[in-house]
C-alpha cells in the first residue's frame, strides 16, 4: 500500500542508527536495547523513519548500526509485531568500526558504507518521527532538481540536495525550553512562474546558505565578542538572508550521488549537519570555497560514472527547456552582472569556468500557532515522553494503531483510562480501581490496584505496584516501581468493603509517588520512593553515581 | 480641513483618512539633502528644481505626498531658498486648489538633525508625520504603511518610527554601487534590529549583536531593500533628535543611536516593506540617469511626462516611449528613437539621431548630430555634426560644432564649448564659483580656461576636491570598464575622504572648505569607517561628559572617563578638544535655557572643570592652534545655541582669565578665515571682539578690562 503518488523514486535509504546519548537511562546498554528499539508510543523508534520511508515509496532501506547492536536490531526486524507488520525488509549494516561515538560524516566515509550507496540517497536518522508525507518532500526535491544531469545553458547542472528543518518554538505540549536548536540562515528561491498549487510545501522551500548548531553559533559570537560577523560576500550574493534560531535539523536529507565522493573527499567532516551541510551551504556563496572542498573534481570528475548514477534516465533532455511555462529572463542570482548593477569587484576574472555549485535546499516547516504536522526528533527523554503522549492523544492517519487499548488488555473493576489521550498495548493488566489519563503504556505491563498514572510512559514489561502513584514519568523496560505492599493490601479489603478513601488518605505519605522522573530498564523502586525530577539507574551501568541525585539533563552531545 | 481636493483619489483618502484620526496628516520634506553631489549644477539652482524628465524633482514628491493624503506639507530649504520659494509661489501647491497646504521654512540647517532639531523648536509638528527628502520619486501607496503604523503605535508608544522600503530584486539600476544598506529585520514584529551601511572592500564583515540572536526566533538581512528615506515619524522622533545634538543624518545618526540605545529607551524602529510600487531618490547622479529612464519606460506611471504635472505641459506619448510636446520642429530626415523626450519648441536639424536622451525645451539642435542617452535641459544649443554620449548639458549651455561629448561629461549652465572640442567623460565644466565669504547660496563668475572648453568658449573644469563624495557615483558612467577602474581608484579617493573629517579645521588652505559644507560631509550618509568611529567616539566622549557634568561628578573622574574613552577608541587629541568645548558649551546652553544667566552658568560650569580644558589644550608652548581650534570649536557649537553670543563672550572671558587660552591663540582665532566664514559665525563672535581687541591690545591687563567690555 505504498501510498506514493510519484513512480518510485529510485532513491536508496540510509537509516542511522546511532547511541540515544540525551536516553541514556535507557539505552545504556546498546547491545540489550538500542536506541532504535525503544518505544516511542508502543512501537519502536525506528518503525517510524522505516514507515515514513515505505509510504514515500523507497524499499531499499539500510539500517546502519554498530556491530553490537546489530544482534537487537535484527531480532526485532524479524519478531516484533509491529516492525513485521510493515512490508519491508530492510537490511542491517554494521560496519566493524563504527563505534558509538563515530560521527556521522565519518559514517559517510567508511568503506562498507561508501559500497553500500548505488545512486541518490536519503539519510534518514532512526529517532525521526514525521508526520508529513515523504511523497510530498520528495516532489519538491525532484521538480526542483534536475531529473538527469542536463546540459542547459552550456553548463551541466547537478542535482542539489534537500534538507528538512522543523519549528522548536510554538508548539503547544511538545516544545520545551530546553529543545535543542540549530542555527539556520536561508534565502529564498526563485518564484516560479507558474504558482505552486495549494498544499505544496514548495512555500517552504529555500535555499541553505549557513547552518551550525547553535553551540557552534554560540562559539563564533564568544569569539566575534558578542557579534556573529557575517561575511559580506554572504549579503552581495543574497540580498535577503532569513536567520532563524529556532529550528532544528530533522536530519533527513536527499542527497545526489556524488555526495557520496564529497563526504569521502573532505576527512574533516565530523557530521553531516554541522560539517558536510555547512560547508556545502558556505560553498555556495563563499569564493573559492568550493574548489577547496574539492567540489570542482567531485562535480565535473564524475562525468564518468554517470552511466553508475542513474542508468535508466540517460536521454539528454532539459525538461525545464521544454516546458510552455518557464520564465523568460535568466534568474536573477546567475546572470551576468549589468553595467549598473556590477556586483563584481575589480577581480580578474577567474580563468576557468565559475563553478557552480548545486543548491542546497531546505524545506523549513513553517512554525504557526495552529497545530502543525509533527515533524520531530526523538532524542531526549522529555522528548519521547511529550511525543509518545501527543501521538497517543492526536493519532494522526499515517501512525495511528488499530486501536487504543489493545483487545488483549484487561481492566479489572473500575479501572479507569481515558481512552481519548491514552494508548494501553498487548497483555496489559490494569489492576482494581486503577486510573490511567494521558499515558503511554506497553505491551505486558501490570498495573497493580489503585494506581494513578498522569502523563507517564511505561515500556514493556513493567510493574507497577499497588497504590503507586506517578505522573510525568518514563518507566524503562521491566522495571518495577514497588507499592506499598501493607497498606494495598489493606486497601484492598477496605475497599472491598466500599469504604471509601479513608484509607489512602492515611498512608499518603507511605505510597510510593514518582514526579517526572525517568525509571532505568530492570530497576526496582523501592517501596515508598519518594521522588521528583530523578533519574533513577543502577550502580552498574554509567552514571549510576548520580543515583538518587539530579539528572543529567544536559548530557554532552557529540 | 484640507482644502477641495483636485483628484478624485485623493478626495477619498482624505475622507477615509479623516475618518481615523482628527489631526490632519503632515509631511516634511527637505528640499535640500544637504550634500553636493549634483556639483556643478547646484551651484546655482537648488536640487530639487533641478529636471527630471522635463519636470522639476520637487514636483515628483509633492505630487507623492497629495497621492498619500498629505494635508499639510513643511518644506526646509537650505540653499537657494528664494529660488524654491519662487517656484512653488508660481506652481500649482500654493493655489486654492491644493490638495494640501505648504508652509516653507527658510532654515540654515546644516543637516537633517538640525532641522529636525529646528522643527522640535517650533513646534509646528502636531501628530505623526511623513518625512521625505525632496528629491524622491515614488508612487508606492502609504495607506498600508500607514496604517500599519498607527496600529503599531496604539500598542505601543514606544514604536516611534516606520521606515517604508522597497522590495527590489538582488540588481536594480538605482541600486548604489558604494554604499549597501543593510536591514536586519525581525518579520514577525516587522521591527528594525540592527542597521547597517556596507562599503565593498572596506567592511567585509556584518556583525549582529548576541542580542538580536538570542531575543528573536527569525530575523531577516535584507540587502535588497531601496531605501529612499520615506519615514513615518512620531514626534517622540524629533524629541531623540532634541536630546541627542549631534545626530545629524536619518540613517546614520539617527537609526544607529537609536538602535543603539536600544537597552535604555526601549524605543523602537520598525520597515514596512512593501513589493509594488516604484521608490526611488534622485541621490546622485548615477541614480538621476537611472531613474529618469524609468520615468520614460514608465515604471513611475502616474509620475510620467504625458501626465503633464505642470499646468503648461503638453506632453503626448508615442511609439516606442518618445513624448514630445508641442511645436517641436524635426527635420525631415532626422530620427528620433525609442525612449527619449522632446520639450515644446526643440528644432532638430536632418539627419541627426536622437536615442534614449531627454531633451528640454527650445532646444536648438544642429545637422547630423548624434545624441545618445543624454540629458539636455532647456535652452541649450547643440552646434551641428556634434556627437553626444550619455552627458548632461544644463540651460542655455552651448556646444559647439563637430564636439565630441564623451559619456559622464557635466556640462553646466549657460558653458560654451567652443567649436571641435572634446570634453572627456570625467570633465565638469561650469562658469559658477562658488563666494566663500559671502553667503553659500552666491556665486561669481569663475575664470574662463580655454584648454577645457576650446578657444572662445566659456566656463572652466571645477576642482574636484570642492566635491567631497566618491567619484565613482557622482560619475554617470554607462560603461562598465569605465566604472571598474573608477572604483579601484575609488579606495584611495574615499581614505582621503575619510581622514579629513575632522581635519576640516586643520587646515590645509587648499583644500579647505566651510564649515558648513564640513559639517555636510559628517552629516552626508556617505561617512566612511574611520569617519563613522570618529563621531561615535564623540558623540559617546560628549554625552558621557555632559551627563557628569550635570551630576555635578569630581573633574578628576570625568578627565580618567574621557582618557579611557580615547585610547578604548583610539581617537585623536582632536577629536577630544572638539568633544569637550562641545560638552562644556552644550552644558552651558542647558544652563541658560533653564533661566540661567549666561555669566553665572559660565562660571558654574567652566571654572571648576577646567581640568579638562588643561589637558587637552596646551598652553606653554609658542603653539596656538590648539587654543584655535578649541575656541572654533565653541564658536560652531555655539551657533544655534540660546544667546550664543553671550555664552561665546564669557566663556572667552573665563579662558582668558584662567589663562587657559593666551592673547595669542585669541589673536589667531579671530584672524583664521574659519571663524568668520559665514555670517552665523560672524554675529555669534560679535559680542567678543571687544574683548579680543583688548586682550590683543594688552594682554597684561586684560583682567581688569574684561568685565567692563561687556
Amino acid at each position: 500500500m505504498p501510498h506514493a503518488t510519484l513512480p518510485t523514486p529510485n532513491l536508496q535509504a540510509l537509516i542511522l542508527c546511532g547511541p540515544g546519548i540525551s536516553l541514556n537511562t535507557f539505552t545504556s546498554n546498546p547491545s540489550d536495547l538500542p536506541k532504535a528499539l525503544l518505544p516511542v508510543a508502543n512501537r519502536p523508534m525506528v518503525w517510524y523513519p522505516l514507515n515514513w520511508l515505505y509510504r514515500t515509496g523507497i524499499t531499499d532501506i539500510t539500517l546502519i548500526t554498530p556491530p553490537e547492536s546489530a544482534g537487537p536490531l535484527e531480532s526485532a526486524l524479524a519478531t516484533n509485531p509491529a516492525l513485521t507488520a510493515l512490508k519491508v525488509r530492510p537490511e542491517v549494516l554494521a560496519p566493524r568500526h563504527l563505534l558509538q561515538t563515530t560521527g556521522t560524516g565519518e559514517l559517510l566515509r567508511l568503506p562498507e558504507v561508501q559500497a553500500c550507496v548505488r545512486g541518490d540517497f536519503v539519510v534518514v536518522p532512526c529517532d525521526f518521527v514525521c508526520e508529513v508525507e515523504g511523497t510530498r518532500v520528495l516532489q519538491q526535491w525532484m521538480t526542483l532538481n534536475p531529473l538527469s544531469s542536463s546540459t542547459s545553458m552550456g553548463q551541466k547542472k547537478r542535482k542539489g540536495g534537500m534538507a528538512i528543518f522543523y519549528p522548536t518554538h510554538g508548539l503547544e505540549g511538545i516544545s520545551t525550553k530546553k529543545d535543542e536548536s540549530d542555527f539556520l540562515a536561508t534565502v529564498p528561491i526563485a518564484k516560479p512562474a507558474v504558482p505552486a498549487p495549494a498544499g505544496s510545501l514548495r512555500e517552504g522551500v529555500e535555499e541553505v546558505v549557513l547552518n551550525m548548531p547553535t553551540d557552534t553559533l554560540n562559539d563564533k559570537v564568544e569569539e566575534g565578542k558578542g557579534f556573529l560577523r557575517l561575511r559580506q560576500s554572504l549579503m552581495e550574493r543574497h540580498g535577503r538572508v532569513k536567520m532563524r534560531m529556532k529550528h532544528r535539523d530533522a536530519g533527513v536529507y536527499f542527497f545526489p550521488f556524488w555526495v557520496k565522493a564529497f563526504a569521502a573527499r573532505n576527512e574533516k567532516f565530523d557530521s553531516i549537519s554541522e560539517d558536510l551541510l555547512g560547508w556545502w551551504a558556505k560553498a555556495g556563496w563563499q569564493e573559492g570555497l568550493g574548489e577547496k572542498l574539492g567540489l570542482r573534481e567531485v562535480l565535473e570528475g564524475e562525468a564518468k560514472g554517470e552511466e553508475m548514477e542513474s542508468p535508466e534516465a540517460e536521454d539528454e533532455i532539459d525538461v525545464t527547456q521544454l516546458s510552455s511555462t518557464k520564465v523568460s529572463w535568466p534568474s536573477s542570482s546567475q546572470q551576468p552582472a549589468p553595467p549598473f548593477a556590477s556586483r563584481v569587484g575589480p577581480l580578474a576574472p577567474p580563468s576557468h569556468s565559475p563553478l557552480t555549485i548545486p543548491p542546497l535546499l531546505a524545506y523549513i516547516q513553517p512554525a504557526a500557532e495552529s497545530s502543525i504536522p509533527l515533524i520531530r526528533r526523538v532524542d531526549t527523554t522529555p522528548q519521547l515522553l511529550t511525543i509518545s503522549l501527543h501521538l497517543a492523544k492526536t493519532q494522526p492517519p499515517s501512525l495511528a494503531h488499530d486501536s487504543k487499548i489493545h483487545p488483549s488488555a484487561t481492566l479489572e473493576q473500575q479501572a479507569r483510562v481515558s481512552q481519548e489521550d491514552c494508548l494501553v498495548g498487548e497483555n496489559v493488566k490494569l489492576g482494581f480501581r486503577s486510573n490511567v489519563k494521558e499515558s503511554v503504556i506497553g505491551a505486558n505491563c501490570e498495573i497493580g490496584r489503585n494506581v494513578r498514572l498522569t502523563r507517564c510512559l511505561l515500556m514493556e514489561g513493567c510493574v507497577v505496584g499497588d497504590g503507586v502513584v506517578m505522573s510525568g514519568c518514563v518507566v524503562g523496560r521491566r522495571a518495577r516501581v514497588e507499592g506499598m505492599k501493607g497498606a494495598a493490601t489493606e486497601f484492598a479489603t477496605r475497599a472491598g468493603e466500599k469504604k471509601g478513601k479513608a484509607p489512602a488518605d492515611d498512608n499518603e505519605d507511605e505510597r510510593t509517588k514518582l514526579t517526572d522522573c525517568e525509571v532505568a530498564p530492570n530497576y526496582v523502586v523501592e517501596a515508598g520512593t519518594e521522588a521528583k525530577g530523578e533519574k533513577l539507574m543502577g550502580f552498574d551501568t554509567e552514571g549510576g553515581e548520580d543515583l538518587g541525585m539530579e539528572g543529567e539533563d544536559e548530557d554532552a552531545e557529540d | 480641513m484640507a482644502p477641495k481636493a483636485k483628484k478624485g483619489a485623493n478626495a477619498q483618502k482624505s475622507k477615509g483618512a479623516e475618518e481615523e484620526r482628527e489631526e490632519p496628516l503632515q509631511a516634511v520634506v527637505f528640499a535640500d539633502s544637504f550634500e553636493t553631489r549634483f556639483a556643478p549644477f547646484t551651484l546655482e539652482r537648488p536640487r530639487c528644481l533641478l529636471p527630471l524628465a522635463n519636470t522639476p524633482l520637487v514636483e515628483y514628491t509633492l505630487e507623492f505626498l497629495a497621492n498619500a493624503g498629505v494635508e499639510e506639507v513643511i518644506l526646509y530649504c537650505g540653499n537657494h531658498t528664494d529660488q524654491v520659494e519662487e517656484y512653488l509661489k508660481h506652481s500649482k501647491w500654493t493655489r486654492d486648489t491644493a490638495p494640501f497646504s505648504l508652509e516653507i521654512i527658510r532654515s540654515d540647517a546644516r543637516s537633517v538633525g538640525d532641522a529636525m532639531r529646528d522643527l522640535d523648536q517650533k513646534q509646528l509638528i502636531t501628530g505623526d508625520f511623513i518625512c521625505v527628502y525632496g528629491d524622491v520619486v515614488a508612487n508606492i501607496q502609504m495607506e498600508a504603511a500607514l496604517a500599519a503604523h498607527r496600529t503599531r503605535r496604539e500598542k505601543n508608544k514606544k514604536a516611534i518610527m516606520t521606515m517604508v522600503l522597497r522590495e527590489a530584486g538582488d540588481f536594480h539600476r538605482t541600486k548604489s554601487q558604494n554604499i549597501r544598506p543593510v536591514f536586519v529585520v525581525d518579520p514577525a514584529t516587522e521591527r528594525c534590529v540592527h542597521y547597517e551601511q556596507m562599503r565593498p572592500r572596506e567592511t567585509p564583515r556584518l556583525d549582529i549583536a548576541e542580542e538580536v540572536l538570542k531575543e528573536h526566533v527569525e530575523v531577516e538581512v535584507r540587502e535588497d531593500l531601496i531605501d529612499c528615506g520615506i519615514d513615518i515619524c512620531t514626534p517622540e522622533v524629533l524629541a531623540q533628535y532634541t536630546d541627542n545634538f549631534d545626530w545629524q543624518v536619518p540613517r546614520r545618526g539617527f537609526l544607529y543611536g537609536v538602535l543603539k540605545d536600544y537597552e535604555t529607551n526601549q524605543l523602537t524602529v520598525h520597515t514596512h516593506i512593501t513589493s509594488e510600487g516604484y521608490a526611488a531618490r534622485v541621490k546622485n547622479l548615477l541614480s538621476y540617469d537611472a531613474i529618469s529612464k524609468d520615468v520614460v519606460s514608465r515604471w513611475t506611471y502616474p509620475l510620467c511626462p504625458d501626465v503633464n504635472m505642470l499646468s503648461d505641459q503638453l506632453y503626448q506619448l508615442q511609439k516606442g516611449n518618445v513624448y514630445q510636446e508641442d511645436g517641436i520642429v524635426l527635420a525631415r530626415s532626422s530620427v528620433i528613437n525609442r525612449k527619449s523626450v522632446l520639450g515644446k519648441a526643440t528644432s532638430v536639424g536632418s539627419e541627426s539621431v536622437i536615442s534614449n536622451s531627454i531633451i528640454g525645451r527650445r532646444c536648438v539642435i544642429g545637422k547630423r548630430v548624434k545624441i545618445d542617452g543624454a540629458y539636455i535641459w532647456d535652452d541649450a544649443r547643440i552646434g551641428d555634426d556634434a556627437n553626444i554620449k550619455k552627458a548632461i548639458i544644463a540651460n542655455e549651455a552651448s556646444v559647439g560644432k563637430k564636439c565630441h561629448i564623451q559619456a559622464g561629461a557635466l556640462i553646466s549652465y549657460g558653458v560654451s564649448i567652443a567649436e571641435g572640442t572634446t570634453v572627456t567623460g570625467s570633465s565638469r565644466i561650469t562658469r559658477a564659483k562658488r563666494q566663500r565669504r559671502q553667503s553659500k547660496d552666491q556665486t561669481a563668475e569663475g575664470p574662463t580656461n580655454p584648454k577645457i572648453v576650446g578657444e572662445g568658449g566659456a566656463g572652466y573644469e571645477m576642482e574636484v576636491d570642492e566635491d567631497e563624495d566618491d567619484l565613482v557615483e557622482t560619475l554617470l558612467s554607462g560603461d562598465i570598464y569605465n566604472m571598474r577602474k573608477l572604483s579601484l581608484s575609488a579606495d584611495s579617493i574615499s581614505t582621503l575622504d575619510s581622514e579629513d573629517e575632522d581635519e576640516d579645521l586643520e587646515d590645509s588652505s587648499k583644500r579647505r572648505s566651510s564649515r558648513s559644507e564640513s559639517f555636510a560631509s559628517i552629516g552626508s550618509d556617505e561617512s566612511g569607517d574611520t569617519r563613522r568611529k570618529a563621531t561615535d567616539f564623540h558623540h559617546e566622549a560628549a554625552a558621557s561628559i555632559v551627563d557628569a557634568l550635570q551630576k555635578n561628578d569630581d573633574v578628576n573622574n570625568i578627565q580618567l572617563e574621557l582618557q579611557a574613552l580615547k585610547l578604548a577608541s583610539n581617537a585623536e587629541d582632536k577629536q577630544v578638544r572638539r568633544a569637550v568645548a562641545v560638552a562644556l558649551m552644550k552644558r552651558i546652553a542647558g544652563l541658560v535655557e533653564s533661566g540661567m544667566a549666561p555669566k553665572d552658568a559660565v562660571a558654574k560650569t567652566v571654572p571648576p572643570n577646567q581640568l579638562l580644558i588643561t589637558r587637552c589644550v596646551t598652553t606653554d608652548k609658542e603653539e596656538y592652534s590648539e587654543q584655535v581650534e578649541f575656541l572654533l570649536y565653541m564658536q560652531t557649537d555655539l551657533l544655534h545655541r540660546q544667546q550664543g553670543d553671550k555664552i561665546l563672550l564669557f566663556a572667552c572671558n573665563t579662558l582668558a582669565h584662567k589663562d587657559l587660552v593666551e592673547a595669542e591663540g585669541f589673536e589667531q582665532w579671530w584672524e583664521d578665515p574659519r571663524s568668520s566664514a559665514t555670517d552665523e559665525l560672524q554675529a555669534v563672535r560679535k559680542d567678543t571682539k571687544q574683548l579680543v581687541d583688548v586682550l590683543v591690545g594688552d594682554d597684561d591687563d586684560d583682567e581688569d578690562e574684561d568685565d567692563d567690555s561687556e
